[in-house]
């Protein structure tokens, strides 16, 4: 096989930085039971803990049994769940904010029939902007290529108001040798200014 | 979001985060056909493009369609349509025509955010942009850039600029391109694009709403039926698109639905090079437009060692805390502990490498939402088929498609698809490359298909004279494989923008003297039975008719040019003795040199010999007094030569048999000559005027060393006169080695021989051992389908072509728009026409 042939692996080295973080011990060095698990695991349970925990008259009965069982379960159930979910490597809160956004979108004009707040990711206008400003780079050519010609001659300069010389202009006349005036354009050049004309905006 | 740029000027632009953007306009790297040592310069010339780039930095690729309007701009360009009015006619057909293919370009655009430097700097940024924003909150009239901080920003760009390879050819973006590009964002799919501005179209300055307004709608929720019940419009659509329309717009233009996909996941283990350049994926789809953005952050190697040290870290606790877990847990660690390894390898053996973190967009968009997510599902899949990962985030529509807008500052859901890789390894993915072929502008002669989204093709034979390039061209293919339309459509633009055309027809059919009485007053030669004298002494002035007919009856009579009878030839040819002893032409020179008058020694056998030929009726074209001469500068002039007996190979390789050729062959062997002399006559008589020699079956010509010295000649010195020369031939060998490397436009129609289609593919300059090349040259270009021989009408002319500048692609040759012209172009006798299908 001659160099000409020689092929080369291309990688992707997000891997090699953007290790998947998981929590298998307790900070003193314990092995998590059931672990390791993911940072939105150990979220989400720890989240549903606190609320349980806030929640507790809700819930909170006689039995022992029933209340560990209940409380284990719905920690586990969640941690568990969130396991399963597979976001195909992107951030749990990313895809949690995108669905919010999908969710509370809404038309604005049925909004307002409804007499309802606008919601941020209601159609919405991009207002105009973006001012031009000149490239003094063109008036310094345009400097450049009109002095030679301006010293060069003896014709009156006029200065116009912000004191440039400006040379007064004067329609040259029509001789019997004159080429005749062109015929009018065709639909193709008329199509082509056109194009032109829209360009130029 | 609001639109983030305030202000333009020259090729930057001032947006309200403070961060001031410079924008160019880059070439792609001709790629395609390529070889693949050229594929790895192309790979090392985007290794230093992305090591040029400081900080962040964004990198599009445009599909913009080519209107109709472009196509046929590009086609008038330098030709003056009143003088021409065939041209305008063909112009204005092509406007037609030519939507039925919808061709497109990919335009190439670099945006870089300028570093603000000093605290003072970076203050007096932020209270501008503040300033401007507060002024439009308020109504007051915005305050404008000052000239010096236009000064001192180009200046800025100028040097980032100057470290990008030339071979990029980054121009600065006008504000007109800037406008076009916003343009173009908010219109994709609605196929409505100008051309593109060039870089003499500036506007002048304005005031503002220079970048027109838009409506942003993620999950087109507009679009909801109407109410029917009171919970229905409170249901969202859900949808993965946005929809973009411009309310203040007074044209009754459709909305763009448009669906932002990003690359999520790329091919495990890597990628093999060449094969990797998957943005160039977006051409693989003929009917839809597919933009890319690759938002880079490119960090230099220590600052990267760092992160690699943190990351080592990471792992290290990892390990610790996955201690004990099944084995795929810390299997995962192993292909991170190896990449990482392999990484920071990389780094510290490169001093130069650079860390590039890169994020991929694509967007798609069409009228209607259905169908632009049906076009995203195509992109998505033909994307998975290769093992690249496309997601299109539901919610994050718009953010998706303000990343792709040069001016906005990189969001957080662009970091989150984010990729990470060396400046070596991101370079093979190719963001810039192209298939182009052909000249920027001239007739529009094909469509590019080398890929699936087509492009269009310009031949400017006129222009590459005009740039000091040959521009002569040659064509090869079997008998039905389209070469000699290929032929007459080049013909065609040549006549119609102005130039003449000389040919050599050999058909029986008289092919080309058919297309050229319908496309000019063209003037028609048989050979055998002529209606024209072709005696040089009688067409053109004596000093150069003098050297034509000596080289002429040299030939013709087989003497050589210092013997008695050459010099006597000399002789009575010089000018000089001309004007003492006036003779109108050959017939007249024959009677003088048998005459008492002629006293030049040998001159009496000279003209024995020479009316030898003259008593001949095939050899009247030459010695007949009667005929009217050439009118030598008609728009087109056909020598039919289907009569004239040529010798056999054979004979004139041995050189008894030469020796002994009968009277016809030898006048046709040196009428060959002829033509070719009468054709550099005048092709190279005016270099203000286009001139093209066209020889079909040029091996009748090629075979005498005459034939090779003229058609060398039209290659190497054609440019200086605006003469070219197109050569036709089912084998592609064209007389010599030289003479075929010096064709540098080549044409190449389909061959099934294998061996015929080996030797094209070489001259092309492409590898002919690769059979999957010559499995698509021999099967898979205009194929022949069925027992009758037959081509698909949408499959003729296809084939390749090799310009100038060496970039080879697939074509299909285009026949004329005008009727009457494509008529004229098509072989196809007419009997056989019923066999075409509709």
């Amino acid at each position: 096989m001659n160099d000409d042939n020689n092929v080369e692996v291309i990688k992707d080295f997000t891997t090699a930085r953007n290790i998947p973080q998981l929590i298998g011990r307790t900070p003193d060095g314990k092995k998590l039971p059931f672990g390791p698990y993911t940072v939105p695991q150990a979220v989400s349970g720890a989240a549903v803990g606190a609320v349980l925990w806030l929640l507790h008259p809700l819930w909170l009965g006689d039995s022992i049994t029933w209340n560990v069982g209940f409380f284990v379960a719905c920690c586990g159930g969640t941690v568990f769940v969130v396991g399963k979910l597979r976001l195909a490597g992107r951030s749990p809160a990313s895809v949690a904010q995108g669905v919010k956004k999908a969710v509370f979108a809404s038309p604005e004009a049925k909004l307002k029939i409804n007499g309802k707040r606008v919601n941020i990711r209601a159609p919405h206008l991009v207002h105009a902007g973006g001012y031009i400003t000149a490239d003094p780079r063109i008036e310094d050519q345009l400097v450049a290529a009109v002095e030679p010609e301006a010293s060069s001659e003896s014709v009156p300069v006029a200065h116009n108001a912000v004191g440039t010389p400006s040379r007064p202009q004067e329609l040259p006349a029509l001789s019997p040798n004159d080429p005749a005036p062109r015929p009018g354009r065709s639909s193709v050049k008329e199509l082509l200014a056109l194009a032109n004309a829209g360009n130029s905006e | 979001m609001e639109q983030p740029t305030l202000s333009m000027a020259a090729n930057i632009r001032w947006t309200k985060s403070g961060v001031v953007w410079a924008d160019y306009v880059l070439s792609g790297m001709d790629y395609g056909y390529r070889p693949n040592v050229d594929k790895r310069t192309a790979r090392t010339l985007h290794t230093m493009l992305v090591r040029a780039l400081p900080g962040e930095s964004m990198l599009m690729g445009i599909a913009s369609s080519l209107s109709a309007e472009a196509v046929v701009a590009r086609m008038t360009e330098g030709v003056d349509l009143d003088v021409h009015t065939d041209w305008a006619i063909e112009c204005e057909a092509t406007l037609d025509t030519i939507e039925l293919y919808r061709p497109g370009q990919r335009v190439f655009y670099l945006s870089i955010p300028l570093t603000t430097t000093g605290l003072a700097g970076q203050a007096k940024a932020a209270t501008h942009a503040a300033w401007s924003s507060l002024s439009d909150f308020i109504g007051l009239p915005r305050t404008s850039v000052s000239e010096d901080e236009v000064r001192a920003r180009i200046r800025q760009a100028d040097l980032i600029i100057a470290d990008i390879p030339a071979v990029f050819e980054a121009r600065p973006a006008t504000p007109a391109q800037m406008v076009w590009l916003w343009q173009h964002s908010m219109s994709r799919g609605l196929h409505v694009d100008r051309d593109m501005p060039g870089a003499s179209s500036t506007p002048s300055p304005k005031s503002g709403a220079a970048l027109a307004p838009a409506r942003l709608d993620e999950g087109a929720q507009s679009d909801r039926d109407e109410p029917t019940s009171w919970w229905r419009p409170k249901v969202p659509t859900f949808s993965r698109v946005l929809k973009i329309d411009q309310p203040y717009d007074i044209d009754d233009r459709p909305a763009s639905y448009q669906v932002i996909l990003a690359l999520s996941d790329m091919p495990s283990g890597g990628v093999l090079f060449p094969g990797s350049e998957f943005f160039s994926l977006a051409d693989d789809f003929g009917d839809i437009d597919v933009d890319f953005v690759a938002r880079l952050k490119v960090t230099a190697g220590a600052d990267v060692m760092r992160a690699n040290k943190r990351a080592l870290e990471n792992l290290k606790e990892q390990y610790e805390q996955r201690e004990g877990a099944l084995a795929g847990g810390q299997g995962a660690l192993d292909i991170a502990a190896s990449a990482l390894t392999e990484y920071s390898s990389l780094l510290e053996t490169n001093r130069d490498e650079v860390e590039v973190a890169w994020t991929a967009l694509f967007a798609v968009g069409a009228s209607t939402e259905e169908q632009a997510l049906a076009d995203a599902q195509t992109v998505k899949k033909s994307f998975e088929h290769q093992d690249y990962k496309l997601v299109a985030p539901l919610g994050f529509q718009e953010d998706l498609w303000w990343a792709m807008i040069p001016g906005v500052p990189t969001s957080k859901i662009v970091r989150e698809f984010g990729h990470i890789t060396t400046s070596t390894h991101f370079a093979a993915y190719m963001p810039f490359t192209r298939n182009d072929l052909g000249d920027s502008s001239g007739p529009l002669l094909a469509l590019n298909i080398t890929a699936a989204r087509i492009g269009a093709v310009f031949n400017d034979i006129l222009g590459k004279s005009l740039r000091d390039q040959s521009s002569s061209w040659a064509v090869t293919g079997e008998l039905g494989s389209g070469k000699s339309v290929t032929m007459k459509v080049i013909a065609g633009h040549v006549v119609d923008c102005g130039g003449q055309v000389i040919g050599i027809d050999q058909s029986d059919l008289g092919e080309y003297a058919n297309w050229a009485r319908a496309v000019t007053d063209a003037v028609i030669v048989d050979l055998v039975e002529p209606d024209y004298s072709t005696d040089p002494l009688r067409i053109f002035p004596p000093n150069i008719a003098a050297e034509m007919t000596q080289s002429v009856m040299l030939a013709l009579l087989r003497i050589q040019p210092t013997s008695t009878h050459g010099r006597a030839l000399a002789k009575v040819l010089e000018p000089s003795y001309r004007a003492n002893h006036p003779y109108a032409g050959l017939g007249e020179l024959t009677e003088h040199l048998l005459s008492a008058d002629c006293l030049i020694a040998g001159a009496h056998d000279l003209g024995e010999e020479m009316n030898v030929y003259a008593r001949l009726s095939y050899a009247a074209a030459l010695f007949a007094k009667d005929l009217p001469a050439l009118p030598i500068t008609a728009p087109a002039i056909i020598f039919r030569t289907h009569r004239v007996e040529l010798p056999t190979q054979l004979q004139t390789e041995k050189q008894h048999l030469y020796d002994n050729l009968p009277l016809e062959k030898r006048f046709g062997h040196a009428v060959y000559t002829l033509i070719a002399k009468i054709a550099r006559g005048q092709c190279f008589a005016d270099a203000d005027q286009m001139a093209l020699f066209l020889v079909d079956e040029a091996h009748h010509l090629l075979n005498a060393d005459d034939g090779i010295d003229i058609i060398e000649d039209f290659v190497l010195q054609g440019r200086k006169s605006s003469a070219a020369v197109g050569l036709g031939d089912q084998d592609c060998a064209f007389g010599t080695p030289k003479l075929r490397g010096l064709i540098k436009t080549r044409f190449v129609h389909r061959h099934t021989d294998e061996g015929l289609a080996k030797r094209a593919i070489e001259w092309l300059g492409l590898d002919p051992e690769n059979r999957d090349l010559v499995k698509e040259l021999t099967e898979q270009t205009a194929p022949v389908t069925g027992q009758d021989g037959y081509v698909e009408p949408h499959r003729r002319g296809e084939g390749y072509m090799r310009d100038g500048g060496g970039n080879v692609g697939r074509i299909k040759t285009l026949l004329p728009a005008t009727e009457s012209r494509r008529e004229a172009a098509l072989t196809t006798p007419k009997d056989n026409k019923k066999l075409v299908k509709a």
